[in-house]
């Protein structure tokens, strides 16, 4: 089942820029979707798109079978509320938070998700009280994806979630949302323009100029350990 | 929102400059609302309950004299009136109660002398008195002074009901020569029960420490306005001791009203049933000026408290203000802060009003801090404050109570308002889509007044709406403006009277004063004397005319006082260019005042028509003198007394350097009952010196 489904989508800015340009696509339930592109091709644009951050200027998305791109701002904020979890290249943390509080931070509603099991599964329970400036940039993403699983989200957004950190680092980050995915099925997609990334993707997407050039399966997923980082 | 709060509430500390300048301007304002107003409001309920309970007077009242009758006449049998006196009652007898005026005024100023108004209209009095539901009884008193020790005698008599006094130590006055005095006056004078106390080579056993409560505020006379109470006492004693008492008397009626009269809102002069004039509504009663005394003595507490309380309210409006603006920046600050981290809570969908509370924090934990510390401080602080008052007036000190009155005033209102402000500010800068909060170096600036102004004059037209944005957006500067200039403005004052300034302007006003008293009598005096004479008589101006005798039009009833005198050593009458006038009043050619040609648009020359004795008179405005407020219209004293019928000039004014005036001992008898009183130039100028020193220990 296709939990994300877009026609013929375009988000034009200032009435000139053309950032998406005609997207069709499909994002299936359970899949790593990997969106590759050069910079200004129009990834972000799209996972903003998706996840209900921002408004097409025409064309047509579904959530499942409900429709998205015609809700105000604040049944947008409910949908995000209850089902997304995002990741960013910067971390977002609360300056004034533990490690632990700002995981805690995200938890929106009542469900049985153990913090500290959590951090155990992220490698994190020794980092339990320290403030974001005590934690190194890996443990800090470590965090920020800690915070958006605790609600446990049908569908978690990564916008170039390694883009500041260094292979090693990089790649943990990586077996995390892997390991996520594999465990609890959540949906992942994940903006990046490192092609090396795309080995751990059931499907990948190439964009330039806001459209899609090609989509393809990926049969023969890598584990994110072994990946080879270009 | 656990979460979110102890994310506000771990903030604090980071930003505990300004949230410790909030619980401190907090804590100020609630020390000075607290301490003023526990003080203030003590004070007042202990004041209108021992008012209440003196039965303090209402208002006072002598009759008038409108309708004198021929059997008024046996008031004056008693008594032993002079020979031309006596010749004024036996033509009185044959022409009451048609008199012609000049005869009726003269029979007046006898009655006047003599005391005998409250005799009069007994009958007329009772019928008002039940009318309006009023208790009146009769007051009497002597007052003497040798010109810097005040004495007044009271006739006590305990079956009076109204303005009892309240007794503080010892008993009230029983037999001869006790007498009951001032507790204040004891206290600065060392004076104790059982001490003897010598007046005017008569011995007096004080008895008693009182307060009276017509005396609140226990001044003697208009020209005293400081009370001293080192050298102002009243002495409450029995009948025989107070016949025997040497001073000028005055007799008035006190009154009462039976209801409740609400005296906090008492009004001399819009009471119930006074006519704005301060004429009671039957114009059978004349008000009197001993309203205005006793308006200083009773209510000048009320008139100091009044202005104290509006004045800290209104200063702690302006911490409040402060506050409400440092919070605002804070707030602001902090969410700047946490632009990004805001926006990704807005991504996983918190909304904009749940973060914006948590920063509710920051106005709760001012206000509980600021405010608990301040509340108790502030009754702590009243203590002493009301001790400076109660030592400064006449009233027994109510005792110590702890109130919660003010609670919901100092915690709710300053909590409304900074909460008021920082959810306002936080919510218009959290409400920003989530992509914008997230986007590095996107400005999250929002002016605040800009912005409500804008809501505001949203239909008006843009030249306005466009006005009101940039004052508003200017309202931190105006603010800093309004705070800095009255500052300055407080550092001007004090600067004048520092150098001098004011006491230059005071220089001026009585330097062109060359006279020391203006004597003023209850009769027509005769004898001449060295002083400067006036004869003033107030009258109504029945016609203007232009000099070529076309009518002027001029509003009905304007009162003058024609004021007749000779040519005058102390006083100066100019025009601008500094010429005497004086010379140019005489016959019928008057002298007006700049402010009265102004108004009424005459000028030299032109003719002002008066009714004397049924006839009317032209006069001939022969100057205009440079008095700004003056009605006295001057006129030849000769002329004026032969106008109303006197044989030779008469006076009933005089204005004196004579020294003797400032000691009561040294008039002779015949003159003092004479006297209606007397007004003290130096001494108001003293006075005025004196207070303009007791503000400059206030503030230096
Ligand atoms: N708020 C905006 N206003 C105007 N133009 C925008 C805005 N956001 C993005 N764009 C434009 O839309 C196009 C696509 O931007 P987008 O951020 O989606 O690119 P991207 O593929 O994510 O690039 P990168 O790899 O650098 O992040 C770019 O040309 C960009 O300049
Ligand atoms: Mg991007």
């Amino acid at each position: 089942m296709s939990v994300y489904t877009l026609k013929n989508v375009k988000k034009i800015y200032n009435q000139r820029n053309v950032a998406l340009d005609g997207v069709d696509l499909k994002v299936q339930e359970g899949e790593i979707m990997v969106i590759l592109g050069p910079s200004g091709s129009g990834k972000s644009t799209l996972l903003n798109v998706l996840s209900g951050l921002d408004y097409p200027t025409s064309g047509e998305i579904y959530y499942y079978k409900e429709k998205l791109n015609n809700k105000d701002e604040e049944a947008l904020a409910e949908y995000r509320y209850h089902n997304l979890g995002f990741i960013f290249q910067s971390y977002n943390l609360m300056p004034t938070l533990t490690a632990f509080e700002n995981i805690e931070l995200g938890k929106t509603h009542q469900n049985d998700c153990d913090i500290e099991q959590i951090m155990r599964k992220m490698d994190l329970i020794d980092q339990k009280d320290k403030y974001p400036y005590q934690l190194s940039g890996g443990q800090m993403q470590r965090v920020a994806i800690a915070r958006s699983l605790i609600k446990n989200p049908k569908v978690i957004f990564c916008d170039e979630p390694t883009g500041a950190l260094d292979e090693k680092i990089g790649k943990i980050v990586l077996e995390k949302l892997q390991n996520i995915n594999e465990t609890q099925k959540t949906t992942i997609v994940l903006v990046t323009h490192n092609p090396s990334i795309a080995q751990i993707a059931h499907t990948v997407v190439k964009m330039n100029s806001g459209k899609i050039v090609e989509k393809y399966k990926n049969n023969k997923q890598a584990r994110a350990s072994e990946l080879r980082w270009v | 929102m656990k979460l979110l709060l102890l994310n506000a509430i771990k903030g604090l500390w980071r930003k505990k400059i300004q949230i410790i300048a909030i619980i401190l301007l907090l804590m100020i304002a609630t020390i000075l609302y607290v301490a003023s107003n526990n003080a203030i409001n003590r004070l007042e309920d202990g004041y209108y309950d021992y008012l209440e309970k003196q039965q303090v007077e209402h208002f006072s009242f002598v009759p008038a004299m409108e309708n004198l009758q021929l059997e008024d006449l046996d008031l004056l049998q008693a008594i032993a009136l002079t020979e031309e006196e006596e010749g004024i009652v036996q033509q009185a007898k044959f022409c009451l109660p048609d008199c012609n005026p000049q005869t009726m005024m003269m029979l007046r100023s006898i009655f006047a002398k003599y005391n005998l108004q409250v005799e009069l209209n007994k009958d007329e009095i009772d019928k008002i008195a039940e009318k309006h539901g009023f208790d009146y009884e009769l007051t009497q008193s002597k007052l003497r002074t040798d010109g810097t020790k005040y004495y007044k005698a009271i006739l006590y008599d305990e079956t009076k009901q109204i303005n009892q006094p309240y007794l503080l130590e010892g008993n009230l006055p029983q037999a001869d020569n006790d007498v009951a005095i001032l507790y204040n006056y004891a206290q600065a004078n060392n004076l104790k029960i059982g001490d003897q106390y010598e007046l005017n080579g008569e011995q007096y056993n004080i008895v008693g420490t009182v307060f009276l409560p017509d005396y609140v505020y226990p001044i003697m006379t208009i020209n005293t306005p400081m009370f001293d109470e080192e050298n102002n006492n009243i002495f409450l004693m029995n009948e025989a001791t107070y016949q025997a008492f040497v001073g000028s008397e005055n007799k008035v009626f006190s009154a009462r009203f039976h209801e409740e009269f609400d005296l906090k809102h008492r009004s001399y002069i819009e009471g119930p049933i006074f006519g704005e004039d301060g004429i009671i509504a039957e114009d059978e009663i004349n008000m009197t000026t001993n309203n205005f005394l006793r308006l200083l003595r009773v209510d000048t507490i009320q008139a100091d408290l009044e202005p104290n309380r509006t004045f800290t309210n209104a200063f702690v409006n302006v911490l409040l203000g402060i506050s409400a603006v440092i919070i605002l920046i804070v707030v602001k600050k902090r969410i700047e802060n946490e632009k990004s981290q805001v926006g990704i809570l807005k991504a996983v969908g918190y909304s904009a009003s749940s973060i914006a509370s948590s920063y509710l924090v920051y106005p709760f934990i001012g206000v509980l801090f600021g405010c608990t510390i301040g509340y108790f401080l502030g009754l702590l602080l009243s203590e002493p404050l009301i001790e400076v008052y109660v030592s400064y007036y006449n009233v027994p000190l109510p005792g110590y109570q702890v109130t919660l009155e003010y609670l919901s005033r100092i915690f709710l209102f300053p909590l409304i308002l900074l909460s008021t402000v920082s959810f306002i500010i936080a919510f218009l800068m959290v409400k920003k889509p989530p992509l914008y909060l997230l986007k590095e170096g996107s400005n999250l600036k929002v002016n605040f007044f800009a912005k409500l102004s804008n809501k505001i004059l949203k239909k008006r037209a843009f030249k306005t709406r466009f006005k009101y944005s940039l004052a508003f957006r200017s309202l931190g500067k105006l603010m800093i403006v309004t705070i800095v200039s009255f500052a300055s403005g407080m550092l001007i004052t004090l600067f004048m009277i520092g150098s001098g300034l004011f006491t230059e302007l005071l220089d001026q006003t009585f330097g062109n004063m060359k006279f020391d008293y203006i004597v003023s009598y209850n009769t027509f005096m005769k004898e001449e004397a060295e002083d400067d004479l006036f004869l003033n008589l107030d009258n109504t101006i029945v016609k203007i005319a232009a000099s070529d005798g076309s009518e002027i039009a001029f509003e009905d009833e304007i009162t003058v006082t024609l004021s007749g005198l000779d040519a005058p050593q102390y006083l100066k009458i100019e025009d601008g260019e500094e010429n005497d006038l004086i010379p140019a009043a005489e016959e019928n050619k008057v002298l007006v005042s700049y402010r009265f040609a102004e108004l009424n648009k005459v000028g030299v020359d032109d003719f002002l028509y008066f009714e004397i004795n049924d006839e009317e008179y032209k006069f001939i405005i022969a100057g205009i003198y440079q008095d700004y407020f003056s009605r006295m219209i001057f006129i030849d004293r000769a002329y004026l007394s032969e106008l109303y019928g006197f044989e030779e000039p008469v006076y009933n004014q005089k204005y004196s350097i004579d020294e003797k005036y400032g000691d009561t001992s040294k008039i002779e008898d015949e003159e003092l009952a004479q006297i209606e009183g007397i007004f003290g130039v130096r001494e108001l100028e003293k006075n005025i010196e004196d207070e303009i020193e007791v503000f400059i220990m206030l503030f230096m």
